[in-house]
């Protein structure tokens, strides 16, 4: 399980995040959704200990979660690949490192389960579209079987039909997979449709922590009504509750 | 492969042609006589217009300025340096005598610029903004801030004067090269620990990094293989223009520290108006700068395969 107690972030004198306390058991999805400048990449970057909290813990399993070897779906999917390695090389890569063995024929279902052809990992990452990027993105992800993949607005660089599918993508493959899916977004509809749990960022605090079909139909706070009858309003919560 | 080659072959072509030219007809057409000037260094006198005149023609300077051009490249296609117009011997093995004395203090700076500011780049970078970190920028603007003549001077002051601990002048031992090589070293120094400290810095911030680096990949393996690669390519650009910067550096410290050398030759062969070992001297440097240009090019393509790719 995934804990954040207590978390503070400071970049400087500014607070970042003021005392963040989440939890993600295994296997679940919790969508952290907030604003842009509400503190979702931070929380991100703290999760994966990129940056040291200056109060407060983050843990997998009361670990360390740079123990769990997390995994990091980013939001520029062609961005997320270094540009001159091939994306074979690039996906292996955790599994180099670990000195993993792949099950026989891990990275062929993997692929056909994100419908990329295999040819295309042959290909650098401005060689293919960005929906291909970023299905190889979640590849590179998924393919050690890390416990937890937090996804950083993994559909927001793609078109809407991309993004749908992409997403229908990343619910399969958790249920086949069984990880533990962190889901920082902007979009409500999206959160709502695809995740377990919603938890609403504000002025990097908490707003709110909600069963994502409660919150679809009855949010507390009025920053989190007002967001519902935006996401409303916008279409992005037609058939998600 | 073969056609990126040979274009990059066809441009090494032109740009040696060129300079060729350019300074034969700078030379041709520098105020003076050049007759005048050959037959006095030659003679080391004040010479009859005869004289003169004989010398004029046994030059080739009595006939125009493409015959006397092609008198010169014709035998240099074939790899015939030709011979000097004031003392008549062949030039090549005068070029390479001063080549002897020039390229091992080259060598000598460019191992000295490097020892010093890869690891001078590489520890300020573990802390950027530290004082170390500043520390290196600072040593590093005061080196480019400093002309080599100066420091040259100065080290001679310190080292040969005050210190008596190494030799100022000439060439006849090793140690006599330590206090050149330093001169020109320290400027390399200089400009490589900026670009390399800054190439790591801009690499280490590349988007991708955070996508892997908790992934159970190295430290070690990331700089090997995403951050150095990145860094590589604005270093490896400067590397080349420092060696361009050091030829010419290395005429000024041969003539501060009396060493022979290319920069000597350079220099006795201009006051004399001596075509044939300005040439050399012009196209060997020429050749040098766009060797060092075509293998920093292909070292480019090995590095990153986008470059080029689209004009391949």
């Amino acid at each position: 399980m995934l804990s954040l107690r207590n978390l503070h972030v400071k970049r400087g004198s500014r607070v970042i995040l003021h005392d963040i306390s989440l939890s993600l058991p295994a296997g679940k999805t919790l969508a952290v959704v907030g604003e842009s400048g509400a503190g979702k990449s931070t929380l991100i970057a703290a999760i994966l200990s990129l940056l040291k909290p200056s109060a407060g813990d983050v843990t997998w399993n009361a670990a360390p979660t740079n123990r769990a070897r997390p995994a990091l779906v980013m939001q520029e999917p062609r961005a997320a690949f270094n540009p001159v390695c091939s994306l074979r090389r690039s996906v292996m890569e955790p599994v180099v490192a670990q000195g993993l063995t792949l099950k026989e024929g891990r990275l062929e279902r993997l692929c056909a389960g994100l419908e990329l052809p295999l040819e295309l990992l042959e290909r650098r990452p401005e060689q293919v579209s960005i929906g291909q990027a970023q299905r190889a993105g979640i590849l590179r992800a998924l393919i050690p079987s890390p416990p937890l993949v937090l996804f950083d607005e993994p559909l927001s660089a793609l078109d809407a039909v991309t993004q749908k599918h992409t997403a229908r993508l990343i619910s399969e493959l958790q249920q086949e997979e069984g990880f533990a899916a962190l889901i920082v977004t902007h979009d409500l509809g999206y959160a709502v449709a695809h995740s377990d749990q919603i938890a609403v960022l504000k002025d990097g605090r908490i707003e709110e922590i909600a069963d994502a079909k409660t919150f679809a139909t009855n949010p507390q706070s009025a920053y989190c009504n007002s967001l519902r009858d935006a996401a409303i309003a916008l279409g992005a919560l037609e058939g998600a509750a | 492969m073969i056609q990126v080659f040979s274009g990059l072959l066809l441009r090494a072509f032109v740009v040696l042609s060129g300079t060729a030219l350019l300074t034969f007809a700078l030379l041709w057409n520098a105020p003076g006589d050049p007759a005048q000037t050959i037959a006095m260094a030659r003679f080391d006198a004040l010479l009859s217009d005869d004289v003169i005149e004989q010398v004029r023609q046994e030059v080739g300077l009595d006939k125009g300025f493409w015959q006397a051009f092609w008198a010169w490249l014709g035998p240099l296609l074939r790899l015939d340096l030709g011979y000097s117009a004031v003392t008549g011997r062949p030039v090549g093995p005068d070029l390479w005598a001063a080549v002897s004395y020039s390229f091992p203090l080259a060598g000598a700076a460019l191992a000295i610029g490097l020892a010093m500011s890869v690891p001078l780049a590489v520890i300020a970078t573990k802390r950027p903004g530290s004082l170390l970190d500043r520390f290196a920028v600072g040593i590093a603007s005061l080196g480019n801030a400093i002309p080599a003549y100066w420091l040259g001077l100065m080290l001679i002051l310190l080292f040969a004067v005050k210190l008596a601990w190494l030799p100022a002048l000439g060439a006849s031992t090793p140690a006599h090269a330590i206090l050149p090589a330093l001169t020109l070293g320290l400027g390399v120094a200089a400009s490589l620990t900026r670009i390399i400290r800054s190439g790591i810095l801009e690499a280490r911030g590349q988007a991708f990094l955070p996508a892997i680096s908790r992934r159970g990949v190295s430290e070690r393996a990331l700089g090997k293989d995403h951050i150095a690669p990145h860094a590589a390519i604005p270093v490896i650009t400067v590397f080349g223009l420092e060696l361009a910067f050091l030829l010419e550096g290395i005429v000024l410290v041969e003539v501060i520290f009396g060493r022979p050398g290319l920069g000597t030759f350079l220099v006795q062969a201009i006051l004399s108006r001596d075509f044939s070992h300005v040439q050399a001297v012009v196209v060997l440097t020429a050749l040098i700068f766009v060797t060092v240009n075509l293998v920093i090019d292909l070292i480019y393509r090995a590095i990153d395969p986008r470059i080029g790719e689209n004009n391949a």
